[in-house]
């Protein structure tokens, strides 16, 4: 089944796009995220019939259908009594379950350039290239109905199936796909419609190729941003080059890093158990040695008492040695040494701590900001 | 609120170039003062379009400066060079033998011919250019510089006598700036880059009903509203009589406009609603007696006390769809009682200063059954200078940011993990010292969840 393609022509595709609005149930075939882990997140269109089988159990569809969106989900295999998570989509969410198709611009990245760009409902935005689509999404949530992105693509296949999703999540009319290399041609869309943006962001390998051709479809009335998003310095000097060629100003270049921190639990080992550990071992061996020179002792008695019983009698066989015994199980464990211990378990006393994340996103692009004023008029009508 | 066109009796984000910043209310017909920049006329930008730069005259009349300057004149370093013909494959460090070092530069006040009073002087009678022109021509040792020097030499007189300026509409971005550069405490610190973060995670959209509890003097709020587009609803949460938003006011909202998002309630309301007193209704015979000013009174307090009502019941049917906290108050009995009036799926968002709240806030979430993946992130912007042959971070940056921490409201099945039953929905969240009976409950949910988590760190 195509988790892209909504199944039901009836009422309840009235709602738009869940990415433009919200809805507190999940119509039959509407887009959900189905949430199995912290990294793993589906989507899916539910569908009667259909289950969605994981390691967690299996899920029934027609159980999803009508519940709220939010409902935490039981299996319905006897076996497994796992749990999924139902959720509506944002561009955030969207943005970790989508199947890329090319590196995408990941939310610290895009939740700065959104703000920075000063996106607005209502806003228009140029786009390039479309990639996955993951910025877009993003893109689409904060112009909304009244605003407009033009998307453009130069990879066939990847602006086919842009397109596609778009159109499926509803979004097909505020987000006017293109096919093309907008660094040879400029931008050209392929709907009717005169370009006036108000933002323009460029994610391509050359950007200062695209820049010159942005004079014809920004506005002419306002302010035009621009945000640049290379992961080399040489792109980004280059674009900077022509950024000045071109009239933009306040040229300013920033990376963004974000980590995440994980709330843990540390163990609360205090020296002074260490220190009675060893307290502990020492009385043990010393203990251990004093029960085995009596044993000893009590052997010796009793060999002497054996040997003179059988002076006369066959010679005895040589004593055998007799290895020590372990020492005595109950050892000093404060921190369950051995034992697998999950953090905050009860018995232990333990410490609120963050840690950063193991694998951290060094870079991702530097993101190059500029504007440019609207051309000015001079007395004459004509434009500076 | 007209973010393009520069319009009468707004607040204005004015930049000057020694990266002072400045938030003037532009009243027609009134004289702007910007301390020893010079004073204009407020009349010759009202009605221009934002993202000009202009020059103060003597006359107190601007000029609008040529628009590829800007507040600088463009160094010869910076701009492009036309000798190789234009375009470059990579952009090459420029040699040694052509740019200088600083090799014979010796520290001497003396270099400067010029005097104070000179100065002084000049300042009254040349430009801005003028005077710097003047300046750098009766520096003795102006040549022994290096070209980056030289350049910098200017860039630092251009700062201190040039009389531009650059008007900007005054959103969330520009009042970060500058409370980062006036009192960064005031909006608990954020820059853009957090700020964006928190506005993406907890999607806030035109159409949204949202609670914040910001103490920010209304940044976050004025933030949220400007993604809105004037659709949708705020509940603005605060500790005072009266909620503060006098940051929220340099963002230029009309009005009708705040009036009809942002509704406001106070901790004691929100806590207490039954507390509320009802509203002794009056005949309109009653009401046509009364003097027009207690009318007035009447009306308003009738208004005030029916949004109220709404709100009351909005947050009992628990249909908001969005939560954020920029506040000092501890999280724990804010999210108790805020949970609860989120729908499913939605998400909520807690900005600190620190980190540690959040980590705390972390602990008892993850225990906390109604609450999803709770998560803390830090996000930090790094800025560089891009020179040919001088490309690199810049050497000092401001410190902020704060940690945000973001999770999703679900709505949790009755049966658990394990077969135990749940814990009713509005219970009180497990403390998180892992000890005693709901910290066992809670002990096995969190062990499902680790059980269930792909990467551990």
């Amino acid at each position: 089944m195509d988790i892209n393609k909504p199944n039901n022509t009836d009422a309840s595709a009235d709602w738009t796009s869940p990415f433009v609005e919200f809805n507190s149930s999940i119509p039959e075939s509407g887009l959900v995220l189905a949430w199995l882990t912290r990294d793993n997140t589906k989507p899916l269109r539910p569908l009667p019939g259909s289950a969605l089988h994981t390691r967690f159990g299996s899920f029934q569809h027609s159980s999803m259908i009508s519940s709220k969106y939010g409902t935490q989900l039981a299996s319905s295999s006897s076996t497994q009594a796992g749990f999924i998570y139902l959720l509506h989509p944002t561009p955030e969410l969207w943005s970790m379950s989508l199947p890329h198709r090319t590196q995408i611009v990941y939310t610290p990245d895009a939740s700065y350039i959104v703000q920075r760009l000063r996106i607005r409902p209502g806003s228009k935005v140029i786009e390039a290239g479309t990639g996955s689509a993951s910025f877009t999404h993003a893109l689409a949530r904060t112009v909304a109905k009244n605003g407009r992105i033009w998307t453009f693509e130069f990879h066939e296949p990847r602006f086919e199936m842009a397109m596609k999703e778009i159109e499926d999540h509803g979004l097909d009319g505020v987000v006017k796909c293109s096919h093309g290399d907008v660094c040879v041609n400029g931008f050209i869309p392929v709907c009717d419609e005169i370009l006036d943006a108000s933002a323009v962001f460029l994610d391509l390998p050359s950007p200062w190729l695209a820049i010159p051709h942005l004079k014809s479809v920004i506005s002419k009335e306002k302010i035009v941003r621009i945000c640049c998003f290379s992961p080399c310095m040489e792109q980004v000097q280059r674009t900077i080059e022509t950024l000045q060629k071109e009239g933009w100003l306040d040229i300013d270049m920033v990376e963004v890093s974000c980590k995440r921190w994980e709330a843990r639990k540390e163990m609360i080992r205090k020296p002074q158990d260490a220190i009675e550990r060893l307290r502990d071992i020492k009385r043990r061996r010393s203990e251990g040695l004093k029960k085995r020179n009596e044993r000893k002792l009590a052997e010796e008695r009793n060999d002497e008492a054996v040997s003179e019983a059988q002076e006369n009698g066959p010679a005895t066989p040589a004593e055998k040695h007799v290895p020590d015994k372990p020492f005595l199980p109950s050892e000093y464990n404060p921190w369950g040494k051995g034992k697998r211990v999950h953090e905050g378990e009860d018995g232990y006393e333990w410490k609120e701590v963050s840690k950063v994340e193991a694998e951290l996103k060094s870079h991702t692009s530097y993101l190059t900001f500029a504007y440019l004023p609207p051309p000015v008029q001079g007395k004459d009508g004509s434009s500076e | 609120m007209n973010e393009d066109i520069i319009e009468p009796n707004n607040y204005v984000f004015i930049r000057l170039p020694s990266a002072t910043l400045r938030i003037t209310k532009l009243a027609p017909h009134s004289t702007i003062h910007l301390g020893k920049f010079g004073s204009f006329y407020a009349d010759d930008i009202i009605g221009k379009s934002y993202g000009y730069t202009y020059e103060i005259k003597d006359d107190k009349h601007v000029d609008m400066i040529y628009s590829s300057e800007g507040l600088f004149p463009s160094s010869t370093i910076d701009a492009d060079e036309e000798e190789d013909g234009g375009e470059t494959e990579n952009t090459p460090v420029p040699e040694v033998k052509d740019v200088g070092t600083n090799e014979n530069t010796r520290d001497d006040p003396a270099v400067q011919k010029l005097s104070m009073t000179e100065i002084e002087a000049l300042k009254k009678t040349a430009s801005g250019e003028k005077i710097i022109e003047t300046v750098i021509k009766s520096h003795a040792a102006f040549d022994k510089k290096s070209v980056y020097s030289q350049e910098k030499y200017k860039r630092r007189k251009q700062q201190k006598f040039l009389r531009r300026f650059t008007p900007c509409s005054v959103g969330s971005c520009e009042i970060i700036e500058y409370f980062q550069y006036k009192d960064h405490h005031r909006i608990l610190e954020l820059t853009s880059e957090s700020l964006g973060l928190i506005l993406s995670l907890a999607n806030i959209r035109p159409g949204g009903k949202y609670i914040v509890m910001d103490e920010t003097g209304g940044l976050v709020a004025g933030a949220m509203m400007e993604r809105m587009g004037g659709e949708g609803m705020i509940m603005f949460a605060h500790e005072n009589e009266h909620p503060n938003m006098d940051v929220m006011k340099f963002m230029n909202f009309p009005e009708p406009l705040v009036a009809q998002m942002i509704k406001t309630i106070n901790l004691f309301e929100l806590f207490y609603p039954e507390e509320e007193e009802d509203m002794k209704m009056l005949s309109e015979d009653t009401l046509s007696k009364m003097k027009s000013s207690r009318r007035g009174q009447y009306y308003r307090r009738l208004a005030r006390h029916v949004e109220l009502q709404s709100v009351f019941q909005q947050i009992s049917d628990g249909l908001f769809d969005g939560l954020i906290l920029a506040t000092t108050l501890e999280t724990k009995p804010l999210l108790d009682k805020l949970i609860p009036a989120l729908q499913g799926s939605r998400q909520l968002v807690v900005y600190n200063t620190a980190k540690e709240p959040l980590v705390a806030t972390s602990h008892d979430l993850m225990a906390d059954l109604r609450v999803l993946a709770p998560t803390i992130l830090e996000s930090r912007v790094r800025k560089y200078q891009v020179f040919p042959g001088r490309t690199h971070p810049e050497m000092t940056s401001k410190s902020g940011g704060g940690y945000v921490l973001w999770g999703t409201r679900v709505l949790p099945s009755k049966v658990q993990a394990g077969g135990k039953k749940r814990r009713k929905p509005n219970a009180p969240m497990p403390s998180s010292n892992g000890n005693g009976d709901a910290g066992k409950k809670a002990k096995v949910a969190e062990t499902w969840r680790e059980e269930h988590t792909e990467t551990v760190a």
